[in-house]
């Protein structure tokens, strides 16, 4: 296929890598890319699936946008990062634990486990059952995620996530939710205390 | 060999050009569909061995990078007994000095600046002062005025230091002083070198551009040849370093050196890169290709190697600044729900763009789907069972309390004299007479003294037991029924 083929297929849907072996080269690859470009696209490839697409640069200027059924608000992206969450942040995290000390270069891809949509809905309690039914429908027709059997699972746009970037931050968000959590358990134990008869040195002391 | 020592020889193979040399330029295609000029071995130039025969030449290099250098062999000093010239053990055509005899006359010029006493700072100073100078030709008054830093005399006298070395040409006629070809290399290379000691990260790097200043120079291809011998040693140094280290159990060290490591890889394949066109004059040479091959083994096993270790350790870095962070299902469901939607998707707006491609619906997984629907049978709830009439029973009558009919009985037996109460309880059947005693006993518990007192029959009981013998019942402890005196006959209802 010639570079411009290759970029219709690309603007049309996910397309398995093997079908498009010319894209193993570099001047070929620079060559989509660059007429992608030209379009404020860019061209995406997902590792778990080894399936080639085209993405926009950046998010269309709000604007121009009169009804768009695949532009992403901020609420299908606060549902997609917890999705991201689920599915790719916390089998990495754990598969990065110190299992063994002997396996110094083992580097097994983490598990996905898949996901139910009452999870996701339950992990966001600011949002409505049917606003994440309906972040959930569009994250799904945007290839975010797949269903299977009911269950949620990522999909191959998943991987143009910045997973370093997002991983960071996560954990950022995750080490403040634990010290709050600790600094919460810590504030309840002396009131606990102040509560139980006899415990009112305690409180004089706190007083003082 | 210590680093800076090795520079200095790469420096010295870099000015090895061939004075007065002709050179053949060709311009060939390259993958790129650019030309690209290529230099080509000199055609008239000295070359110390037959031309296109560098075996020899191949051979003492192979032998300087193989051979183990003790410690006796250390550079002796030039302060020798006059006359006195090291001894060769084969021809000199065989050994490296007919190359380095070519670059000896820039070579000098250093020794010329550098080498004779304390004033070599001066006199290289000056030589850079004179360098960066917009004139070509400068009267000795110019030269004074340039170097404002020392006295007008003191400058004069570094002038003609710098006129005896070959570094300034003068002009009787115009009266000035002009920097030579070689002096503007000279300075140039001085300057490159003001550094207080070779960067060893860098080393490959250095060795690199010392192949450019080669090229540049019109050294023969052999020097550049040697230089990469140089730099895959220091690969192969780097690895047997990263061994040692992983066995040593150095974390520090060992992440330090696998840096290194990394970087020296990254450098070496940019030197094979640029170094490409060069390289390709040897490609008839089956010794050039084994060390090509070692080359690329070395940046493949090294670069492995050196990027497992990184990782490994940076993970083992990450994970112990983060502590015990270890992130549960539990955790991030609580940590998702108390954090905004903002937040959350801040995590993913950076990188999360919506694909180009229209989602177009399955109409025909649509349709099938509800003409499932459509065709499903509704569930109706089972219809209730058809009406039946229920028999219907008269209510029994209320049971007699077998107490007050105790209390009846013994009322009226006592109405007609004192008799015993075994002659009421001992009625034809052992179950008949426990139930009768039963209900004596509730009766004179209910009415008797101990509860409303309205029986009028009084019992007393005896200590002796009278025997009965007969309708189940043997024994009967002895108690007399009597009326009470002056009470009214208790009324039954």
């Amino acid at each position: 296929m010639t570079p411009v083929e290759i970029c219709r297929a690309l603007l049309a849907g996910v397309v398995s890598a093997e079908h498009l072996p010319e894209l193993g080269d570099d001047d070929v690859r620079q060559e989509v890319q660059y007429r992608l470009s030209q379009a404020g696209c860019d061209l995406v490839y997902s590792r778990h699936f080894d399936s080639w697409t085209a993405s926009f640069t950046r998010g269309a200027p709000e604007a121009a946008v009169i009804d768009s059924p695949t532009a992403l608000d901020s609420l299908d992206l606060a549902v997609l990062a917890v999705c991201w969450l689920h599915l790719r942040f916390l089998p990495a995290e754990n598969s990065r634990l110190p299992v063994d000390d002997d396996a110094l270069f083992a580097a097994e891809e983490p598990l996905e486990i898949p996901l139910e949509e009452s999870e996701v809905a339950g992990s966001i309690p600011a949002l409505s059952r049917t606003r994440v039914t309906i972040s959930v429908g569009k994250l799904k027709r945007a290839r975010f995620l797949l269903q299977r059997e009911g269950k949620l699972s990522a999909g191959p746009m998943m991987d143009t996530i910045d997973e370093v970037r997002a991983t960071e931050q996560a954990r950022r968000l995750m080490l403040r939710h634990q010290r709050l959590a600790r600094l919460q358990r810590q504030g309840e134990e002396p009131s606990a205390q102040a509560t139980v008869p006899g415990g009112t040195n305690g409180a004089a002391d706190a007083a003082d | 060999m210590a680093p800076l020592e090795r520079i200095a020889q790469e420096i010295t193979n870099g000015l090895m050009s061939g004075a007065g040399s002709v050179v053949a330029t060709s311009r060939r295609p390259v993958e790129s569909g650019r030309y690209r000029t290529r230099r080509q071995t000199p055609l008239l130039a000295y070359s110390p061995f037959p031309q296109g025969d560098s075996a020899p030449f191949e051979s003492y290099l192979l032998y300087v990078v193989k051979r183990p250098v003790g410690p006796e062999e250390e550079l002796q000093s030039d302060r020798l007994p006059d006359g006195w010239e090291p001894r060769l053990t084969m021809p000199e055509q065989l050994t490296p000095l007919p190359l380095v005899e070519q670059a000896l006359p820039i070579v000098t010029m250093f020794a010329g600046l550098v080498g004779r006493g304390k004033l070599a700072r001066y006199r290289v100073a000056v030589l850079r002062e004179l360098a960066v100078l917009p004139r070509a030709r400068l009267p000795i008054r110019a030269i004074q005025d340039s170097v404002q830093w020392m006295e007008p005399s003191s400058a004069t006298r570094l002038v003609r230091d710098l006129r005896e070395a070959g570094l300034l040409a003068y002009d009787s006629r115009a009266e000035t002083y002009q920097l030579t070809r070689e002096a503007r290399v000279v300075a140039a290379v001085c300057g490159a070198l003001t550094t207080a000691r070779v960067d060893y990260t860098r080393i490959i790097k250095i060795l690199a551009a010392t192949m450019r200043l080669a090229d540049a120079m019109n050294a023969p291809a052999q020097v550049a040849y040697a230089t990469f011998l140089s730099a895959i040693a220091i690969l192969e140094f780097d690895y047997d370093e990263l061994g040692r280290l992983l066995d040593d159990y150095s974390d520090e060290s060992l992440l330090e050196a696998a840096r290194m490591a990394e970087s020296h890889v990254e450098d070496m394949r940019s030197l094979l890169d640029e170094q490409a066109d060069m390289f390709a004059r040897f490609h008839g040479d089956a010794q050039f290709l084994e060390h090509d091959q070692r080359a690329h083994h070395m940046i493949a096993s090294l670069g492995r190697l050196a990027a497992e270790v990184i990782s490994s350790l940076s993970m083992r870095a990450g994970m112990r600044m983060r502590g015990t962070l270890r992130v549960t299902r539990e955790d991030l469901r609580g940590m998702t729900a108390q954090s905004d939607t903002d937040t959350l998707a801040a995590l993913v707006s950076g990188s999360a763009q919506a694909p180009v491609f229209m989602p177009a619906p399955d109409t025909v997984a649509a349709f099938t789907a509800l003409d499932g629907y459509l065709s499903r049978e509704r569930r109706r709830p089972l219809p209730p069972p058809e009406p039946t009439d229920i028999r219907l029973d008269p209510a029994d009558a209320p049971e007699a309390d077998p107490a007050d009919s105790a209390a009846r009985a013994l009322e009226e037996l006592v109405a007609a004299g004192d008799i015993g109460l075994h002659e009421w309880v001992v009625c034809g059947t052992w179950e008949g007479a426990v139930g009768r005693m039963i209900d004596a006993v509730e009766a004179w518990s209910r009415y008797g003294p101990a509860g409303d007192n309205s029986m009028l029959v009084e019992l007393d009981a005896k200590r002796d037991l009278c025997h009965i013998g007969q309708r189940e019942v043997g024994w009967f402890s002895l108690t007399m029924l009597r009326k009470p005196a002056g009470r009214s006959p208790r009324d039954a209802g």
